[in-house]
């Protein structure tokens, strides 16, 4: 039975990353071949993701490796990096762990069937146990790879590496499954559960974010310092301290105790979780009860009830807007910072002498801007609902408009908000300025309009989940990508090319026409081929 | 009111519907029968314009589903098999949506949504979102939001699935009401005893081809509605072709 459900949730994740969409709407020699398309493409964009990542972490152990290994602190070497590891594999995972442990939505189903609840917990510990060992080996095998570039390396301490990095996971999910199930709790009974969500996302994000740009410099003082803060990590990660020892002097003693801390509190937990499986996962989801009071219903026009639909879609989910409109946050932050940190901001453009400091601003406001893909996957987002808007008497024309138009509407003023500020600090002219807001707003024109073009190229019904429509889809991928590249291209022409010979505001008038008709096409594909595609849609 | 001529509809190689024609009268109530699969949903969703087909054509009220798509909406209602609605949306504010589409002044959906919650028992779930509603909330839901336009002709697909009994008595109620004004409600259902009681007209389609059609007493003579439908069936059985 274990094996049969081990290998139904390994169906379901592959399914989930690899499932070739739009079959049925080709020939099965199509399909077969874009279905191979898309999965090769995948493979690659993950290799590149893992690879990127990985040398990243690679060139900051190489840092570290050496001086500490001079010092007599190989173990704080490794300790070091599995704090790292840890970190990374609880943000990675903690809200996979709550979906896939507590929140399945095949739950009941599994529950009514002939199956040991322990066996439910062991398939979906199995895979969440991968999941979580793959974001984790991203630090782990840079460690190890520094370690060995450094020092070479014994077939026992590859061994040892190997079994360590096995029970990693474990130790991640003694952290991860007690708080998964804090978030179960609050997410059954917490009032604003959206609003709260998307704060401390946001809150965490920056976090998260300083960290990765302090990273270096984090790293240089713990190694130059690494004498104070050796003990600090001794006392506050004492399982990571006897795995530093385990593998800097390839102790089996220092394993066997790293073992135990890992193995023993994973087992209370599971055993915990066996006990109260039923319980957490049948969990009825009773948030406090709203008590209608009628009120004077205010008739709004059709393309404003339409828009209005988009608008409460995107902010009743906090996924959707982390993932959709992650570059509002730093058109809003970023143009702050700027305030406080001109000097860098100016030896920043002082390297790009092609672009004067206006049209980089512009250059840069527009490609933040592209980031946001509220619209991209908004068609897709009908997903069952779809028969409500095709049964209604409006037409398709104005549909796809209300989703660019809400997407326009939720970015415009954070764009407004970067090129005014911009256009202060810079003391651009009165023409300058007028580029500053106009050409950044007219790319995020394009970018809404791009969304709903490419989704209805890419358009996907067949979610369980929101998330997937949003976060693992061609169309979001493919519409950032167009995005970005529509919007920057010209800048990164004028730099590399025309730079010498076209006067900036003549460039600026170019770019001006060049968005105006990008905009213009989309608008006009989506009134004409696009309405025909949405209506052929079901 | 409701007028379907040689209908055809396929999905790859499948004809789902195959040359199907039907009329219904202002005032009908008519009952559309079938086994599972047997082209009941498809057409359904060919009159409300969801599904596009290859042949024939269908008339809401003399105007053409192909020509003018909107026209036809706009007087009519669909109701689906599996109410899936906004979930990030309350009860209210889906009423007040689909009520801002047709275009419907204030005092008339104050009116109607008041009336109808109250007549279904939902009044006090108004505010709750959507996803908080049970299968039986939805349908309620479903049904009032088809309603508050007073549609001149109301498509449903399993209308009856997932109901109470008293919201099953009032929806009937409501069905009768609205024929005596003389709107045209064009219904699928598995429940023959329901249509049997209910109806003016009956239509049993099978692997997508009308079988017979007409008034509930042409159809089913003396015999109950259960045993002419079983009777098709069995005929079925034994001549496949």
């Amino acid at each position: 039975m274990l094996r049969i459900l081990i290998k139904s949730r390994l169906d379901a994740l592959l399914y989930a990353y690899f499932h070739p969409r739009n079959k049925k709407k080709k020939s099965a020699y199509n399909a077969k071949m874009s279905g191979t398309g898309q999965i090769i493409m995948l493979c690659l964009l993950f290799a590149y993701v893992f690879w990127a990542l990985m040398q990243m972490f690679y060139e900051v152990f190489l840092i570290m490796c050496r001086p500490l290994l001079e010092n007599g602190m190989g173990w704080f070497y490794f300790s070091f990096g599995g704090v790292m590891a840890f970190g990374f594999g609880v943000i990675c995972s903690l809200l996979m762990v709550h979906k896939q442990l507590y929140d399945a939505r095949d739950n009941d189903l599994l529950l009514s069937m002939p199956v040991k609840p322990r066996d439910i917990l062991v398939s979906r510990l199995v895979m969440l146990w991968v999941q979580t060992f793959a974001f984790e080996m991203m630090i782990l095998l840079p460690l190890g790879f520094a370690y060995m570039h450094e020092m070479g390396t014994t077939v026992s301490g590859v061994i040892l590496f190997i079994v360590t990095s096995l029970l990693f996971p474990l130790l991640t999910f003694v952290f991860t499954c007690p708080v998964g199930w804090v978030l179960q709790l609050l997410s059954t009974h917490a009032k604003r559960k959206t609003f709260m969500t998307t704060l401390f996302s946001i809150i965490f994000l920056i976090l998260y974010m300083y960290f990765i740009m302090r990273l270096n410099s984090i790293v240089t003082l713990v190694t130059t310092d690494s004498r104070t803060f050796a003990p600090v990590f001794k006392r506050a990660a004492y399982p990571l301290y006897f795995y530093g020892k385990a593998l800097a002097g390839q102790s089996i003693s220092d394993f066997l105790i790293f073992a135990l801390f890992v193995i023993v509190p994973f087992l209370l937990i599971f055993l915990l979780l066996c006990r109260s499986f039923i319980r957490l996962a049948t969990m009825k989801k009773t948030g406090a009860r709203i008590r209608y009071r009628q009120k004077r219903m205010e008739p709004k026009q059709l393309m404003r009830a339409l828009m209005d639909r988009e608008l409460l879609h995107f902010t009743s989910s906090s996924m959707y807007m982390l993932n959709g409109a992650m570059g509002l946050l730093f058109l809003v932050i970023l143009p702050v910072v700027m305030i406080f940190r001109m000097d860098a901001v100016k030896a920043f453009a002082a390297q790009m002498p092609g672009l004067e400091i206006w049209l980089l601003a512009s250059a840069g406001i527009s490609l933040i801007s592209a980031m946001n893909i509220i619209s991209a996957p908004s068609v897709s987002l009908e997903g069952k609902n779809l028969w409500i808007i095709r049964s209604m008497p409006v037409s398709e024309k104005k549909i796809l408009l209300a989703k660019a138009a809400a997407h326009i509407t939720v970015c415009t003023p954070p764009v407004l908000f970067a090129s005014a500020v911009t256009a202060v600090l810079f003391r651009t002219s009165f023409p300058q300025t007028i580029f500053l807001i106009l050409l950044p707003l007219l790319s995020n024109v394009m970018t809404g309009l791009v969304g709903v073009v490419v989704n209805l190229q890419f358009p996907r019904f067949d979610w369980i989940s929101e998330t997937a429509a949003v976060k693992q889809s061609m169309s979001t991928f493919v519409s950032m990508l167009v995005s970005v590249i529509g919007a920057v291209l010209p800048y990164l022409l004028y730099l590399f090319l025309f730079s010498g010979a076209v006067e900036p505001e003549l460039f600026a008038v170019i770019v001006l026409f060049y968005l105006a008709g990008l905009d213009y096409w989309c608008y006009h594909y989506l009134c004409t081929k696009g309405a025909a595609k949405f209506s052929q849609l079901s | 009111m409701l007028r379907i001529e040689h209908l055809t509809k396929s999905y790859g190689d499948k004809k789902a519907v195959d040359d199907l024609s039907l009329h219904i009268l202002p005032g009908e109530l008519y009952a559309f029968i079938g086994h599972n699969g047997a082209g009941k949903t498809t057409t359904i969703k060919c009159c409300c314009g969801i599904l596009q087909f290859e042949a024939g054509d269908i008339f809401v009220d003399g105007m053409s589903v192909r020509e003018k798509p909107l026209a036809c909406k706009q007087v009519m209602a669909y109701l689906p098999d599996n109410p899936d609605l906004y979930e990030f949306m309350s009860g209210v504010r889906y009423l007040n949506f689909v009520a801002d589409i047709y275009q419907i002044p204030r005092e008339a959906r104050e009116e109607r949504i008041a009336r109808y919650a109250d007549m279904f028992d939902i009044t006090a779930d108004l505010a709750q979102p959507v996803g908080d509603y049970s299968h039986g909330m939805k349908q309620k839901l479903a049904l009032i939001s088809a309603l508050i336009h007073e549609p001149k002709l109301l498509i449903m697909d399993e209308p009856f699935v997932g109901l109470d009994p008293t919201a099953s008595y009032q929806m009937k109620q409501v069905m009768r009401e609205m024929c005596s004004r003389g709107s045209s409600i064009f219904f699928s259902t598995h429940v023959l005893e329901v249509a049997e009681k209910l109806c003016d007209k009956v239509a049993i389609i099978k692997n997508g081809r009308l079988v017979v059609s007409g008034s509930m007493e042409e159809v089913k003579g003396q015999e109950s509605l259960e045993d002419v439908f079983l009777e098709l069936e069995g005929n079925h059985a034994e001549n496949p072709d």
